[in-house]
């Protein structure tokens, strides 16, 4: 049996597409819960908040049990590189939180649905930019579409903004989770 | 290095098994389910192929209960990993990479 340096190369190319499918898949599947979860957060936080202003608060026990429940499935995680990713995850979220605190400082005074703009926002860019820096291409539409509908929500339908974040930020989150859960199955 | 590939990697769908395996962290396992998509085999094609490297002793198969529903996952072993790593070191050499 002897092969021509041809398909010597086209099995070494059959290879490198397998491990990167391989390992994109293993990066989605591990976002997955965090997506689905973070999305569970953001229908409560902003369905409540758009029917009862003064519930706003409400924000502060939730952002409590998406930062513990991140923390959980980081722990829960099946391998050191996996739970890694948990971790950074857990930090990367932490970053944005900082990040929109020191724009709201600059940019205040904001409005409530400036506000509430802001933070999807974020979280849209870092969405994009997971998907373009690793093997989660997944995570690119996501971010870009978080980014165009709060955008598009923000100028369309202020009156309903936040009901309208938590139907297609959450519900956006929960899909693109469910999404990243079937990659590569 | 030897002159010859080595046979029981040296087929597609064995290939692609392999590289799925060998793409996970040490003692990671793979889902049947997520192994045929990956490699593209009909279930009873995968079942066969994987039964080789079994045989081989390049893989290991897991079988137990997940959430009430069977499941079977395979992972590399220890010969397995460095018998795909030198069926790469053949490739390359084949084509002048060392």
């Amino acid at each position: 049996m002897s092969l021509t340096p041809a398909e010597a190369q086209s099995a070494l190319n059959d290879i490198e597409k397998t491990e990167n499918r391989t390992a994109a898949s293993q990066y989605h599947r591990v976002s997955s819960p965090y997506l689905i979860l973070w999305g569970v957060i953001w229908v409560i936080g902003y369905t409540v908040s758009a029917a009862f202003q003064e519930m706003s608060i409400v924000w502060m026990p939730l952002i409590v049990v998406g930062v513990v429940g991140s923390i959980l499935l980081a722990r829960r995680a099946p391998n050191a590189r996996t739970a890694e990713f948990g971790w950074r995850y857990g930090a990367s979220f932490a970053v944005i939180g900082i990040f929109n605190t020191a724009l709201v400082a600059v940019m205040s005074p904001l409005d409530y649905n400036q506000m509430s703009a802001l933070i999807p926002l974020a979280v849209g860019v870092y969405y994009a930019f997971i998907g373009i820096w690793t093997k989660a291409w997944r995570m690119m539409p996501l971010g870009l579409a978080l980014i165009g509908l709060t955008t598009l929500g923000y100028f369309m339908l202020p009156e309903y903004f936040r009901y309208w974040m938590a139907a297609v930020g959450g519900g956006g989150l929960i899909v693109g989770g469910l999404w990243m859960r079937n990659a590569g199955s | 290095m030897t002159d010859q590939p080595d046979p029981i990697i040296h087929q597609p769908v064995r290939l692609k098994i392999m590289s799925a395996l060998k793409a996970l962290p040490d003692r990671d396992l793979l889902e049947f389910v997520r192994l045929k998509a990956l490699s593209g085999a009909t279930e009873g094609n995968l079942g066969a192929h994987i039964s080789s490297l079994e045989q081989a002793g390049y893989i290991e198969v897991q079988k137990d209960f997940h959430h009430n529903r069977p499941r079977t996952r395979a992972k590399l072993t220890r010969a397995g990993r460095r018998a795909f790593e030198d069926y790469v070191a053949f490739l390359r050499g084949i084509i002048g990479e060392t």
